[in-house]
């Protein structure tokens, strides 16, 4: 059976005892999932390829670290959170820019859709509306809630993975997504129309 | 209790996790505060956003791959490998030059004349975050296959084009010592380099494709003939490698357009396992 197919446990094992194609196995098996969760945090293609490298350097360094306590994937997720989280941090360090920021190209194009729809949005230019909407209003959470909320809703996590992949206690973490939804609420609520029928 | 308070409550109303006890008392408060109604309702309305969130179609950039393969190419942390003795005035074929510590190969312009095999321009040598002794590896760097050999003890390394059989390289390493090349085809037909090490069981083959178009995706031979379709079909590296090779015939029909899928489903039957390296190699094996 080819290594792709091995289980996690395999190839991390093998990994562990300095064999490089597992390392590449786990690489490529994972390597999409990083960059969808990366690009989730950073709205930026650059940006999320950057973090995902990192995210896989840090693997390489710290794979006989990896105890096995948790699923390969669950320690992942932390890994590409703390990259995010420290190169959020380089970057404010570096210069201030507004949160808004973030949101680059894709958002001028959806919101030029918006406009064509004028008065008269069908559901399309409505989804996209509330997308962005829901984007900026993420991108002016606390940078740990963010990946919170992505995590549960966008990468489908459970509270226990969660809870496991950014090592809180799970009540913190069901206390801190309920905190962060109720202040999402509030910034969508500065744009009353998204909560009218 | 304040609406601060109850607040705490909206996920788990929500996800219906809550004590039915709190449920009912919150329900009975949505009848007089409708204030806190309405933070409910919009809360709901938050939640149903974000359930939409997976929808999202996000590509993945096709430079992924070799970003990373980079980025662990330079790790900071990798160990040093020790170079062997530079290479001077190597004169092998029509052409030669210097290189420092790597070689840089090239199967080119077959079709104006016979292969040639020439040293180019020095580069960095490969490093692999683990350092492996006596195996033959290859990966992509810079976006060109890079062959790197490190021995236990002294060995003669050999490539060969596979084609024609004529030698490209012969070096002759000792202990510790790293040999290292860069695998190029600037031909139009795919090319293959055959890699041995004396001593070593594995024989290695390096399919680099070439310029020319798509063969016909049907059809039959033996594995180097299967694996340069798969190079010029997928524009992939593939390495094969095996210790002791009795003639399997093939027959293929490409449909998949995953490359990895194309492979093992020739493959597999025959006793082969294909995998992808991180850097997009494709790699191949027998398995008896």
């Amino acid at each position: 059976m080819s290594e792709y197919f091995q289980n996690d446990n395999i190839l991390v094992e093998k990994a562990q005892n300095g064999d490089q194609n597992a390392l590449n196995e786990l690489i490529r098996k994972y390597q999409d999932r990083a960059y969808i969760y990366a690009y989730r945090l950073t709205r930026n293609q650059e940006d999320a390829c950057d973090v995902v490298a990192d995210t896989f350097l840090r693997v390489n360094n710290a794979i006989k670290n990896f105890k096995g306590n948790s699923a390969f994937s669950t320690w992942l997720y932390r890994i590409v959170t703390n990259c995010y989280l420290d190169r959020r941090k380089r970057d404010r360090s570096r210069t201030t820019v507004s949160l808004d920021a973030n949101l680059t190209v894709d958002h001028e194009e959806v919101t030029r859709e918006i406009e064509d729809t004028g008065d008269t949005p069908d559901k399309t230019a409505e989804r996209n509306q509330r997308e962005v909407m829901l984007q900026k209003a993420l991108n002016k959470l606390p940078e740990f809630q963010k990946a919170m909320i992505i995590m549960f809703h966008a990468e489908q996590q459970t509270y226990e993975e969660i809870a496991e992949a950014l090592d809180l206690p799970l009540g913190t973490v069901k206390s801190r997504l309920n905190r962060a939804r109720i202040s999402l609420r509030e910034l969508l609520a500065e744009n009353e129309e998204l909560f009218t029928v | 209790m304040s609406q601060e308070r109850l607040q705490e409550h909206f996920s788990d109303l929500y996800e219906g996790t809550i004590d039915p006890g709190l449920a009912q008392q919150i329900q009975a408060r949505f009848e007089t505060d409708f204030d806190l109604k309405d933070d409910y309702d919009q809360f709901v309305t938050t939640m149903f956003m974000l359930g939409k969130m997976p929808e999202e179609q996000i590509e993945i950039p096709s430079k992924l791959s070799s970003v990373i393969a980079d980025r662990l190419a330079a790790n900071p942390k990798k160990q040093s490998l020790s170079l062997g003795a530079f290479w001077r005035n190597i004169a092998l074929g029509t052409l030669a030059c210097v290189a420092i510590g790597s070689a840089f190969f090239a199967i080119k312009n077959r079709t104006a004349g016979p292969t040639e095999a020439h040293f180019g321009p020095s580069m960095p040598a490969p490093e692999a975050p683990h350092k492996v002794l006596d195996t033959i590896e290859v990966k992509m760097v810079k976006n060109e296959a890079t062959l790197t050999y490190e021995s236990s003890g002294p060995k003669t390394v050999t490539v060969v084009n596979f084609d024609d059989q004529k030698l490209l390289k012969k070096k002759d390493v000792s202990a510790n010592e790293q040999f290292s090349a860069t695998l190029a085809n600037t031909n139009e037909l795919t090319a293959v380099f055959q890699i041995e090490a004396t001593g070593e069981n594995a024989k290695h083959f390096v399919v680099v494709p070439g310029s020319s178009p798509e063969n016909e995706a049907a059809g039959k031979g033996d594995l180097i003939t299967f694996a340069k379709l798969l190079a010029v079909k997928f524009h992939k590296v593939v390495h094969i490698e095996f210790a002791t090779e009795s003639k399997r015939d093939l027959q293929w029909d490409i449909t998949a357009t995953d490359p990895q899928v194309a492979a093992t489903t020739v493959l597999s039957a025959a006793n082969y396992t294909v995998t992808t390296s991180a850097d997009g190699i494709l790699n191949i094996q027998a398995t008896k």
